[in-house]
């Protein structure tokens, strides 16, 4: 599909380069500048009051230390994580998308469930079960006599890998491989079933081959991110001896000097991580000549395709993964905010209300509530838009230009959140002409922009180019401008990925701290400073709290926007 | 379009939520005493009108509220977690940009404050109840910095201290650092992990210094030390009894804990070296760029009286080094004792002086 | 049918690199249509006729040639000139229908009135007026304010035709639009389509692979094989005088009956005679039948005569069969296609 500039500019052609060429600089503008900061910070040598001195001493410390090299290596055997991660999330989806098993539904929200819960209660929760002196689970384990020791030890690289797989890795690769299988025809899974084919063998030789572009996004988005996780690596991994390359980072953020440079050396390693992996992604999709055949997505309304016994197995499947990843770190999240003592079942009173009342009936959480909302508002909604005119306009892009912009769109989700902060914050600080804006909303609002801008905009661009293209040339065959086919034909075929894209921005500005920290304007006070306070006061359950009320609040926003998004976008 | 009307909607209700403003009207009964001096900095403070403060979140309600009523100066809070507002303190400091007017904070501020970025706090304390020596303990209020001028740190607490479970272990049994050397204590000990910034490295800088970089090896390694990241980890494990004896644990878990009944942790404080002295984040710094910097000193001297004092020790519970400062909600064990020598961590001495030439050696010690 | 040519293409051709090679999907075609002619691309899947009019709407771009449409040059590879599909004055009709789920019937039919600039910009009444004409048009009166996911798969394809007709543009390209649709309701979308084209005076381009659908609506017809158009002419000609043997036998069945040095030729199944009669006469061969079709109103056999050629025969289906399954076949000269 040829769109974007296109149909206004057909008739000068090099207007149109021009404008094009300026798109791609543009975005490489805005894309580059904190990573381009980055880097000219990780060679800085002056100490404080001088000004910028050129040396690479940062860069000789880094593979100097034999600790960061250790460190790389325990990251890079802890991302087996993202493969593992992405057969569980496959298999989720086909089950919810193509078996349509019974409660499909239901499943694909817990999932988005899981997505929202907070990190560090849950991981307290999973510690709380599978602590290797005292945790439940092994209790359990050890009074079924089956076992001599405690069969489960959370402090551990296995421990790492699962945490993360139920909390995070596979819910996120559900989300982003739901829209991508949504896609694919019905009639394949039909054709395939009156071949005789079973549904394992259609899954593999039919389902997972249309898929493989959207697992290699997935898989790369990831693979990148797992760089960058740090709590529960710093949690479960200090008493194995286990840290990764983000503790590193944040071990020298953390000196009462922070040693800048270093730490951006290390991140500028994780941008060329990420620029290795995007141009080989790139390569291989240039191969990959021949795009799948894709048809108008499931049809709705017909009988399902596969034996009702398949189905069941399927929902049971998901019911034992759901049960296991998803509602014991949940119930033990719930019973946790209740209790006097988190974990401490055996004190003469054990439950109380009490941190509910605290939490939620002091002034501080309305405060925070209203603003955390206002600002996951004002950042979602243009961010969306926003993503979605770059995702148009990249649609329309051929040749260099169009590799080259989505490359440099990519390029930001290799920055830590704080890192990526500290690099607009240089900039804000050291180029002149924006130093007025330093301390406004706006750096802020491009900060948890540029953020989501990667996932958001590769979402939104593999959406749009499923819509059908005849569609799209049915408008533009009315004199339609490119805005308007954008707003009116593609915007509302495409509302699930919207949806979705919505969602993972609005979640972003709940969860985050150091974005916010680091570049807010005075005032600006959110639900998770208030967790944060919360935690410092030793009340880690009134924390648990506000991370609980977060996700039921995210969870109802989420209802709330698939419900509008089947409304407008006559979506099953 | 609906998203189009939720962003309209969005942004009226913004709008709304700005032009709501607290009202403040200051009271009657604050300064105890004053000065004409006092008086004209108030009168500049508030025609700057707002003062921003950039701490904990824990002082943006009722800390903040307070100092609004007894000044009429309005309160604007930032807050967020250690390492992030540390970052944005020095970078903007530093850039002589700074979008805050106090910052609460540790010793970050040492190196800043001798090159010039920081405004001297020391003359502008015009308050007699402020400057009055007799009003603090050991005679004056102590700064971090050797020239008594940018960083006042009002609060100075005991830490270094054991935690032991009494059913597991006999607390006479662990009186001193070196009893924690015993063979059969050896897998029984946890502390917060010296390897990440916190208490734990704190102990591990100051056992290094008091006895030795062998007697941390034998510590941590030799006795096999658990290592935990999180702190309340530290206290969970003790009073449980998985670990006998506990280091770096936070007071105020350990308070919270005995306080719901699990009254067999307690708390040791060791005979041969009895622990340090930190100020617990209480120290403030006014950036020379602060955008209300006569705000910013009325605040100093609210702060630095016993109002101030009351509030934040109250939140903290912590002991000011106030003696106007009674009988607040912190344990005992944190107070300092007259005629104790604790090191004070809290010191130019110690930031500039010893520990950055411990600190690399322990931490080449630690098992990474 | 008369005038000036509405469309006129010289040398338009489309290349497209497949693996190392190029791929002509459409090689240099020339081609003129006069104003209120009813013009068909008939021709197997991949020939290129989706191509080239896709290239006539202005979606896609040829290598090489021009386009007039209206006497207005839209293309000239040399020249630059490039036209936007919008401004080029068609309708199109899409062979998926193409209609917008999330709007109403009525709103895909105003949504083009509605697209228009500032200056040209109608009224409201009046939008709603002509929408309404176009739905009337295509017999969707009354059910405007339906969603088109509530539509039948006819009623789309109306819709999608209302959508391309109410700019009231001077021609109206038809990529198959019936296709989707069952055997019943497009013979009769078939004669509505016919019937609009005359009432409304419009050109019509359709492009469609299925022959009794191009002989049964067209004016002319075009036969395009491998991005080439083999012949141009009425239903007649290019039924009862093929160009070639492809076109020959792309349109319609027969027989081809190659005979020593002279040119084959070919017999359409109609063209021959068949009789159980014993022996009826001159001219009559004996043959075996080998099969019968039978269709309702007619019924074709496929007969194995001397020399071993097998004809393709239809009689009519009431006709009687022999119980032997022998018969006789009359081949008449005067019938004979010759093929070049």
């Amino acid at each position: 599909m040829s769109a974007g500039l296109a149909t206004a500019f057909r008739r000068m052609p090099s207007l149109r380069r021009t404008l094009e060429t300026l798109f791609v600089a543009g975005i490489g503008l805005v894309a580059l500048a904190p990573i381009i900061a980055i880097g000219v910070m990780s060679f800085d040598t002056s100490t404080l009051s001088e000004p910028f001195r050129a040396g690479t001493a940062a860069w000789s410390a880094l593979f100097a230390d034999t600790a960061n090299l250790r460190a790389l290596g325990y990251t890079v055997v802890l991302a087996i994580r993202v493969p593992i991660g992405l057969f569980m999330a496959l298999i989720a989806v086909w089950i919810i998308v193509r078996l349509d098993a019974p409660g499909a539904r239901l499943f694909e929200y817990l999932f988005w469930f899981a997505y929202f819960l907070p990190g560090l209660p849950v991981l307290t929760g999973w510690i709380l079960l599978l602590d290797p002196d005292y945790g439940l689970l092994n209790r359990l384990a050890l009074a079924t006599g089956l076992f001599s020791g405690a069969p489960f030890n959370i402090y551990s690289a296995g421990g790492i890998v699962w945490t993360h797989l139920a909390g995070q890795t596979v819910p996120v690769m559900v989300i982003l491989l739901a829209p991508a299988m949504r896609m694919i025809d019905r009639a394949m899974d039909e054709a395939a079933v009156l071949a005789g084919a079973g549904a394992w063998h259609i899954l593999r030789r039919v389902i997972v081959p249309l898929m493989v572009p959207a697992l290699a996004v997935a898989g790369i988005a990831a693979g990148v991110k797992s760089f960058e996780s740090f709590e529960t690596e710093q949690i479960l991994g200090a008493p194995a001896d286990i840290f990764v390359y983000s503790n590193r980072i944040y071990y020298l953020l953390n000196q009462i000097t922070p040693r800048l440079p270093e730490a951006m050396a290390m991140s500028t390693v994780l941008v060329l991580f990420l620029l290795a992996a995007s141009l080989g992604y790139q390569r291989y999709a240039r191969r990959r000549a021949v795009p799948p055949s894709l048809g108008d997505g499931p049809r709705s309304g017909g009988r399902p395709v596969y034996r009702a016994g398949v189905r069941w197995a399927g929902t049971a499947a998901l019911a034992v993964y759901a049960l296991v990843a998803i509602v014991l770190p949940f119930a033990m999240l719930i019973a946790g905010s209740f209790m006097r003592l988190y974990g401490f079942f055996d004190l003469p009173a054990p439950w109380t209300a009490a941190h509910w009342h605290k939490a939620l009936f002091s002034v501080d959480f309305r405060t925070a509530a209203t603003s955390t909302l206002l600002l996951a508002l004002l950042c979602a909604l243009p961010g969306t838009l926003i993503f979605a005119g770059i995702a148009w306009v990249l649609a329309g892009l051929r040749g260099w230009r169009q590799s080259l912009a989505e490359t440099l769109v990519w390029l930001p989700w290799a920055l830590p959140g704080i890192i990526l902060g500290a690099g607009l914050v240089e900039i804000m600080l050291s180029v002149p002409v924006f130093g007025p804006l330093h301390g406004t909303f706006y750096p802020l609002i491009y900060a948890l922009l540029l953020r989501e801008m990667p996932l958001g905009v590769s979402m939104l661009r593999a959406s749009f180019a499923q819509t059908g293209r005849e569609m799209v040339d049915a408008a533009r065959l009315t004199g339609a401008g490119s805005l308007r086919i954008l707003a009116r034909i593609v915007l509302p075929l495409n509302m699930p990925a919207l949806m979705v894209v919505f969602l993972l921005i609005f979640t972003l500005v709940l969860r985050d701290i150091s974005t916010i920290v680091l570049i807010a304007p005075p005032g600006v006070q959110t639900l998770s400073l208030l967790a944060f306070k919360h935690s410092l006061n030793g009340d880690f359950e009134a924390a648990s709290v506000i991370g609980t009320v977060v996700a039921l609040a995210s969870l109802a926003v989420s209802a709330l926007a698939f419900q509008m998004a089947r409304r407008v976008g006559g979506w099953r | 379009m609906f998203l189009l009307r939720t962003f309209t909607f969005a942004a009226l209700a913004i709008v709304a939520v700005s032009l709501f403003v607290p009202q403040s009207a200051a009271a009657q009964d604050w300064p105890a005493a004053t000065t004409p001096a006092f008086e004209a900095l108030l009168a500049e403070g508030r025609a700057e009108g707002e003062v921003v403060l950039f701490g904990d979140p824990l002082l943006a309600e009722d800390f903040s509220r307070a100092f609004e009523r007894d000044t009429g100066i309005r309160v604007v809070f930032m807050s967020g977690t250690q390492n992030d507002k540390k970052l944005r303190f020095l970078r903007e400091t530093e850039a002589r940009a700074a979008t805050f007017d106090v910052f609460f904070t540790a010793y970050e501020g040492l190196e800043l404050a001798r090159n010039g970025y920081l405004l001297p706090i020391a003359p502008s304390l015009l308050l007699p109840e402020v400057t009055d020596g007799a009003n603090w303990r050991e005679g004056a209020l102590h700064y971090i910095d050797d020239t008594a001028t940018y960083l006042p740190t009002p609060v100075q607490y005991v830490t270094g201290l054991f935690l032991v479970n009494t059913s597991v272990i006999d607390p006479a049994r662990v009186q001193s650092w070196a009893d924690l050397l015993a063979p059969d204590l050896q897998g029984r000990i946890i502390s917060h992990d010296p390897r990440v910034v916190g208490a734990g490295e704190g102990i591990a800088n100051y056992l290094a210094h008091v006895l030795g970089l062998e007697f941390v090896e034998s510590l941590y390694r030799g006795q096999q030390v658990r290592l935990v990241t999180e702190y309340r980890q530290v206290t969970d494990s003790v009073a449980r009894g998985t670990h006998a004896v506990g280091l770096g644990a936070q007071f105020r878990d350990i308070v919270k804990y005995r306080r719901e009944g699990l009254t067999q942790i307690e708390v040791v404080t060791p005979t041969d070296h009895s622990g340090y002295l930190v100020g617990g984040g209480a120290v403030i710094a006014v950036p020379s760029s602060a955008p209300h910097p006569k705000a910013a000193m009325v605040f100093a001297n609210w702060y630095l009286s016993q109002r101030g004092q009351k509030m934040h020790t109250g939140i903290y519970t912590l002991p000011s080094d106030r003696l106007d400062v009674t009988d607040g909600p912190w344990p005992e064990f944190i107070v300092p004792q007259a005629g104790v020598d604790y090191l004070n961590q809290y010191a130019e001495a110690w930031v500039r002086g010893t520990l950055g030439g411990i600190a690399s050696r322990v931490q080449a010690l630690m098992p990474r | 049918m008369s005038g000036a040519p509405i469309l006129a293409l010289r040398g338009v051709g489309r290349a497209f690199a497949l693996g190392g090679e190029r791929l002509h999907a459409v090689d240099a075609v020339d081609l003129d249509i006069p104003t209120g002619e009813f013009f068909t691309l008939l021709g197997p899947s991949g020939c290129g006729k989706t191509t080239l009019l896709r290239m006539i709407a202005g979606l896609e771009r040829p290598d090489t040639g021009r386009i007039d449409i209206c006497g207005l040059r839209v293309f000239d590879a040399g020249q630059g000139v490039d036209v936007a599909a919008a401004s080029r004055g068609l309708g199109m009709v899409f062979q998926s229908c193409a209609v917008w789920p999330h709007m109403t019937v009525f709103e895909n039919v105003a949504f083009a009135l509605r697209t228009r600039p500032w200056r040209n910009r109608l009224r409201p009444a009046e939008i709603a007026a002509r929408a309404l004409a176009a739905l009337e048009a295509v017999a969707l009166g009354g059910i405007e304010q339906r969603r088109v996911s509530d539509l039948s798969g006819g009623q789309k394809q109306r819709l999608a035709l209302a959508r391309a007709l109410v700019a009231e543009p001077k021609l109206i390209l038809l990529d198959e639009p019936m296709s989707s649709l069952d055997a019943k309701l497009r013979e009769h979308l078939r004669r509505e389509l016919k019937a609009l084209q005359q009432s409304l005076g419009l050109t019509f381009l359709l492009v469609t692979h299925d022959q009794g659908e191009a002989l049964a609506m067209s004016h002319r017809v075009a036969v395009m094989r491998q991005g080439r158009i083999e012949q141009i002419g009425t239903p007649r000609e290019i039924y009862r005088a093929p160009a070639n043997a492809f076109v020959a036998e792309f349109i319609g069945n027969g027989t081809v009956v190659q005979s020593g040095i002279a040119a084959p030729v070919l017999y359409r199944p109609e063209d021959i005679g068949f009789s159980t009669t014993a022996n009826p006469g001159e001219g009559w061969l004996p043959c075996q039948v080998l099969t019968a079709d039978y269709s309702g109103s007619f019924t074709d056999l496929v007969v194995l005569a001397p020399g071993d050629v097998r004809y393709l025969v239809r009689v009519a289906g009431e006709q009687a069969l022999p119980d032997g399954r022998y018969g006789f076949i009359r081949l008449d000269p005067a019938q004979a296609i010759r093929l070049r």
